[in-house]
């Protein structure tokens, strides 16, 4: 996993570095290399994306060293959120008995649920996991013109915090039925009902999820 | 020495909790589309580029809307000015205060973390206050008690501003003597004292409860049943979907489906409160109440 973290926070890096370098390097050409028809207006655009340029050029590299940084970085923090690291770190090695991690798809263990992939490193509780669905999003320019549409895994917990794996359609159906499985106490799909439910009571709702639980455990038992 | 009623009314505050001037809302409201056609102007003249204009000019409507709102929402009447206008007892609502803000959103609300995913966006504001008020002025004045802290009084009933010592006293009073009481009841202290307060001193066919549609939030219907149900002579039945309910002189509930006309759905109900006898000493105490109250 933290491989696969590695190589999302260089993609990362490499992605925004190279757009926040391209505006640096716009910015330069427009102030020390106007052409022919450069007006002021242009030069002072130009400093403008110097500016830019650099002050995001600074924080990419800041993030990528940060994501470095044991402690800071991303699997770390993910981890850390549950309680002590190492005991976390040992929790979900021992949950996935040296299992091979395949990125960019849900990989469910005991209670533990991990995903790697497209610069996201994300790790969650099933025990915490109230709802759950599979989502379709249309990217819209300036809210009118959609330009593309994704699909996401839509992960919502008992801290009233909703988390958001992409991926295929096909794929992430899949994930959510190893969720079902994996946690049957928690509810899936998605309707009207909920969503209201969710919104306006969920106090009761996660109280539905407890109750839900406690009698599978009974059951299993 | 003061009558208990003369005592009660020194206890109202002097003051009205939200910002109000007929003067300054109308002004508000003549004001703001022009500054708003002006900025609009500035912007034409100033600027070249087209998304910036059609960025300026929706700025410039929702600025106009803000400021139009505020200015209606500034000529608004107090609740003891519509008291002291109308000398009918009053038809009291009473609500938990998180209820004013109630909206519908268009997916689940929540911190998002992850993949860009949107965030969940308004659709509406569900509370029916501002739907029922105009037909339920016509049995009388419609008030509620005001949010402390709240800078401009919403649309809908009257709002009543009280402070913390002597709010139950006076919302006690108020409820004794009310022509009709809508109830909106939840788990909070406020509104349980309020729904005993209630079932206590109202004849049933005076009072509507707004209930969550179980059709659409089953749980927070379960949960007003289950809270309901401790005071209430008869428990409120289980799966029928409705907005409110009605009671006749035993306390069985009669259901109220809403649809979009929450208006036409009282009538029923109003029909029912002017159908009912109101005691003469006690339209005579709250007359008495009013008119003492100093403001």
């Amino acid at each position: 996993m933290r491989r696969q973290a590695n190589l999302g926070t260089i993609w990362k890096t490499i992605k925004w570095g190279g757009l926040a370098g391209l505006l640096f390097v716009w910015g330069f050409v427009l102030t020390f290399l106007p052409g022919p028809q450069a007006d002021p207006g242009s030069q002072l655009l130009g400093v403008g994306f110097l500016i830019g340029g650099g002050i995001a050029l600074f924080f990419v590299a800041q993030t990528a060293i940060r994501r470095f940084t044991p402690g800071t970085h991303p699997l770390d923090k993910e981890c850390a959120a549950f309680g002590d690291l190492a005991a976390v770190v040992r929790d979900i090695e021992a949950a996935f008995g040296g299992r091979a991690f395949a990125p960019r798809q849900a990989q469910i263990a005991g209670l533990w649920f991990c995903y790697v992939g497209k610069g996201l490193t994300i790790i969650r509780r099933l025990d915490r996991l109230v709802w759950a669905y599979r989502l379709r999003v249309s990217h819209r320019i300036n809210g009118v013109i959609p330009y593309r549409v994704s699909h996401d895994l839509m992960l919502w917990s008992r801290d009233g915090s909703g988390t958001a794996i992409p991926g295929s359609k096909v794929r992430l159906d899949e994930d959510l039925e190893k969720v079902s499985t994996a946690a049957p106490w928690a509810l899936i799909g998605y309707n009207e009902t909920i969503k209201e439910s969710w919104n306006s009571d969920r106090a009761e709702l996660i109280q539905l999820v407890d109750a839900r639980r406690r009698a599978g455990a009974g059951t299993s038992s | 020495m003061p009558t208990a009623v003369e005592a009660l009314a020194s206890a109202v505050p002097n003051r009205s909790g939200a910002i109000r001037s007929r003067l300054g809302g109308a002004l508000l409201i003549a004001v703001s589309p022009v500054l708003a056609l002006l900025f609009f102007a500035l912007l034409l003249e100033f600027i070249s580029n087209v998304n910036f204009i059609f960025l300026g000019g929706v700025l410039a409507l929702c600025g106009a809307g803000l400021g139009i709102d505020a200015g209606r929402r500034m000529r608004l009447l107090d609740g003891w000015d519509e008291l002291k206008r109308d000398p009918r007892p009053p038809v009291i609502f009473l609500r938990p205060f998180r209820e004013d803000d109630r909206k519908e959103y268009s997916s689940p609300v929540g911190t998002r973390l992850g993949a860009d995913v949107p965030a969940a966006g308004k659709v509406k504001s569900v509370t029916p206050e501002p739907k029922i008020a105009q037909a339920l002025r016509l049995i009388g004045p419609f008030v509620a008690v005001g949010k402390p802290g709240e800078w401009l009084a919403p649309f809908g009933a009257a709002r009543l501003y009280l402070d913390n010592e002597h709010w139950q006293d006076i919302v006690a009073f108020l409820i004794a003597h009310a022509m009709a009481v809508v109830l909106q009841p939840d788990v909070s202290p406020g509104t349980c004292w309020e729904l005993e307060a209630a079932v206590r001193f109202v004849d049933p066919r005076r009072i509507v409860m707004l209930v969550p549609n179980s059709g659409i939030r089953p749980l927070g219907f379960e949960r007003i049943r289950w809270l309901t149900g401790q005071v209430l002579p008869v428990q409120l039945p289980e799966g029928v979907a409705c907005d409110a309910f009605v009671f006749d002189e035993h306390w069985s509930p009669l259901p109220l489906q809403f649809a979009n006309r929450p208006d036409l759905a009282v009538s029923g109900f109003i029909a029912q409160v002017r159908g009912l006898k109101f005691e003469q000493e006690r339209r005579d105490a709250f007359a008495a109440f009013v008119h003492a109250v100093r403001r």
